[in-house]
């Protein structure tokens, strides 16, 4: 091998090296921080972060540790799905519902050291507090399950429907998964039957699915796991709000619709769903799409 | 001679198709053939005669494990009373569901009547699978 073609090589070998070292250098140093506990402000409450922590990153994973605590007596306690009902919001309008609650509270006995916290989805759905820890002994936790209406908030209620929530609480390790519903009724405005008119809608939508290949997306996908009760829900919503005062075809609709069930930018102007200026005219805020990003996939 | 092998041959050709008809009962017998639609409308009847026993059978295999029967009839019927729901009157059931391999979508209509005398109509959809007893509703749908 020619001297100067050994010298190349040696030196790429040598960059390599040193690549590598930076690689397990910069590995360790982030993985670091995460072998040491979190501060402790209030450990009857909240012990995974410290409150200012918790504040700025509300969504990071709970401390699992539990060498802190005694065990846990579960006695009737089985993993799997129950049902909260949250009761019934007549008109979607309106922040007080006269006729039933729509806060819940769901209480825990614990018995031993039981460490949990309480996820829920989606925006609509609150649950205060959701961290709790109980070292020992006996302890009675009281969460308030509530629903927030705010759309400005992002709490996204569809009208005319069963809204699904899920509340997750994770104790010591178990899951046990909530299923929520809230009745809302039809928008104040969505008078007579307008049934044939929903369900021609709805079609629309299907369509403009099924010409991309995209059918299994009004089933349901990840983001939407029943795509097409979502589809009726922003149906009515546009109906009742008077098809946003009358600002966006029944075609633009629907190619809104499909293009967010199928996460698809259908109409080739980089925008997946609704834009802007639909939410400035009457579509919901929280229904705002986004920009079309490198590839576009059906989930 | 040529009238035993042509018994022989009938004979075998019969053996051959009675495995066939077994066969094809073995694979389906545990299916009810309902269609989407036809389970759908008898979840949605069930619902609306308040039956939540019944629709527990209607539920996918998935769905059954992550709650036991009693449970789930005790809760819907406890949404009802919670609700303040009085009665339920199905409107529409769409006729033609959305179906995708073992997967299926079945919009309907109903009309809720309230305590208070209020009715609201609600648009909704069944999410189903087909399973091998049949098609089967998920639940919870979302």
């Amino acid at each position: 091998m020619p001297l100067h073609k050994l010298f190349y090589l040696k030196t790429w070998l040598l960059a390599l090296s040193l690549a590598m070292l930076l690689l397990v250098a910069s590995s360790n140093a982030s993985a670091a921080p995460l072998s040491t506990p979190p501060a402790q402000t209030s450990p009857e409450t909240a012990d995974y972060m410290s409150l200012s922590l918790r504040l700025l990153f509300p969504s990071l994973p709970a401390n699992l540790e539990l060498s802190d605590i005694t065990d846990p007596a579960f006695t009737n306690f089985t993993s799997g799905t129950d049902y909260l009902p949250l009761g019934t919001l007549s008109n979607p309008d309106t922040t007080q519902d006269g006729v039933q609650p729509i806060t819940k509270t769901l209480s825990f006995n614990f018995k031993g050291g039981v460490r949990g916290r309480v996820f829920s989805s989606p925006a609509w759905l609150s649950v205060i507090p959701n961290y709790f820890a109980n070292r020992n002994g006996k302890g009675q936790l009281d969460s308030i399950v509530s629903v927030r209406q705010d759309a400005a908030k992002g709490a996204g209620l569809l009208p005319a429907q069963r809204n699904w929530g899920q509340l997750r609480i994770v104790l010591n390790g178990f899951v046990l998964d909530y299923a929520t519903t809230v009745l809302v009724g039809p928008p104040k405005n969505f008078v007579g039957d307008k049934g044939a008119k929903v369900f021609a809608l709805y079609h629309q939508i299907l369509g403009q699915l099924d010409q991309r290949g995209d059918l299994g997306a009004a089933i349901g996908t990840l983001a939407h796991p029943n795509g097409s009760q979502f589809a009726l829900g922003l149906v009515t919503d546009y109906l009742g709000e008077n098809e946003y005062n009358q600002r966006l075809s029944e075609a633009d609709f629907a190619n809104r619709v499909a293009e967010v069930l199928s996460d698809k930018d259908y109409g080739g102007d980089g925008w997946v769903g609704f834009t802007k200026d639909d939410v400035l005219i009457g579509a919901p805020g929280w229904a705002l799409g986004h920009a079309k990003t490198g590839g576009d996939s059906a989930r | 001679m040529i009238i035993r092998q042509l018994l022989k041959k009938s004979s075998q050709k019969l053996h051959f198709a009675v495995c066939l008809v077994v066969l094809a009962w073995m694979l389906t017998g545990c299916s009810d053939n309902l269609l989407p639609l036809n389970v759908a409308t008898k979840y949605l009847q069930n619902e609306a005669a308040g039956s939540f026993s019944d629709n527990y059978d209607l539920l996918t295999a998935d769905s059954q494990l992550k709650i036991g029967r009693t449970e789930y009839a005790t809760r819907l019927n406890q949404a009802r009373q919670d609700g303040g729901i009085v009665s339920i009157n199905i409107k529409t059931v769409e006729n033609n569901p959305t179906t995708v391999g073992n997967r299926a979508s079945v919009p309907y209509q109903l009309e809720v009547t309230l305590q208070s005398g209020q009715k609201i109509s609600i648009f909704e959809s069944l999410v189903m699978l087909h399973q091998e007893n049949g098609w089967r509703i998920v639940w919870p749908p979302q």
